[in-house]
């Protein structure tokens, strides 16, 4: 049998014992196979490697170890209840200093120019947040490189 | 509902992945945390993979990439035997099993000497069972690239069995 052949068998020998050849392709390795002995003796070498490294044993977890690890996850809830308290804090302050600010002695158009940066920084913000929030639900690569 | 089949799924495969944990860092409260930690990052993920498979498979990317982080941080892997035990214990034959034993300790070895990247993809196929695409998946490497690196892989560890058994 040609060395040219065998190479080129050899190459896929691994493909055809994972079953991940084409048709064609394994069909191909099964009748080289049939006819060289030296490609025959590699596979069925490289087979009985895999069949032992398959029954390598795992090394398991105990029951309670996973239990635990279940168990101690940090829970989702306490992070909801963590914001929540916070943005209703900073709501009350905020509404507060408005207020404040609205009651307060002084010409009105000073208070409508101040309204307006206060207004427009605060818009800017929630535009960036919005658009932060957006990119974090669609994007699909979030979380690949954990 | 989500917290259900996070559970589910968890619990169905964080054996396999342990394992491999076990297998890349040799310490078993290493590995414990490495599973620990890739439970958190999984949970800290807006959308999960809602099949079993794609689960297993997420999971084991994570658990590596922890496995890979500490042994980064603290160089474990030399501290603890990977091999604890074998399969043939069930042989009749006391003679068998023996050999078998013998058998296994070489594999063991010709293992331990392969580079990590071979041992990995080799385990990865043979011992987890994970197909090629899924293995190109966890290593993050072209799924063409798969094929021949495990077969040099299965080349190389072939040539050690060979020294250790002698037959070279």
């Amino acid at each position: 049998m040609s060395e040219q052949l065998c190479q080129h068998t050899e190459v896929k020998l691994s493909g055809y014992l994972d079953g991940e050849l084409t048709q064609q392709e394994s069909q191909t390795i099964y009748l080289h196979l049939k006819s060289c002995e030296r490609c025959q003796q590699l596979y069925q070498e490289l087979k009985s490697m895999q069949q032992s490294v398959a029954q390598l044993e795992k090394p398991t977890m105990s029951e309670l170890e996973l239990k635990k690890i279940m168990n101690d996850r940090p829970s989702r809830g306490f992070q909801w209840i963590g914001w929540l308290l916070l943005i209703t804090g900073v709501s009350v302050i905020v509404a507060f200093t408005a207020y404040q600010f609205i009651s307060s002695e002084g010409p009105l158009w000073i208070k409508l120019t101040l309204s307006a940066i206060y207004g427009g920084v605060a818009f800017l913000f929630l535009t960036v947040l919005r658009q932060r929030i957006i990119a974090r639900k669609t994007d699909k690569y979030k979380g690949v490189d954990l | 509902m989500r917290d259900k089949v996070f559970q589910q799924y968890f619990e169905q495969h964080s054996a396999g992945a342990f394992a491999m944990a076990f297998q890349m860092l040799r310490c078993r409260e290493e590995a414990r945390d490495a599973i620990q930690d890739a439970c958190y990052s999984m949970l800290k993920l807006a959308r999960l993979p809602n099949d079993s498979t794609q689960f297993r498979l997420l999971l084991f990317k994570v658990v590596r990439n922890k496995a890979i982080d500490k042994i980064r941080a603290n160089k474990v892997r030399q501290s603890e035997e990977f091999n604890d035990g074998s399969t043939a214990s069930e042989a009749d034959n006391p003679q068998d099993s023996l050999s078998h034993q013998q058998q296994y300790q070489h594999l063991h070895q010709a293992l331990w000497q392969l580079s990590e990247e071979h041992r990995d993809i080799i385990l990865l196929k043979d011992w987890q069972g994970f197909s090629y695409a899924e293995i190109a998946q966890i290593l993050d490497i072209e799924s063409g690239t798969v094929m021949s690196r495990l077969h040099r892989a299965r080349l190389t560890l072939r040539e050690k069995l060979m020294m250790l058994t002698g037959d070279l």
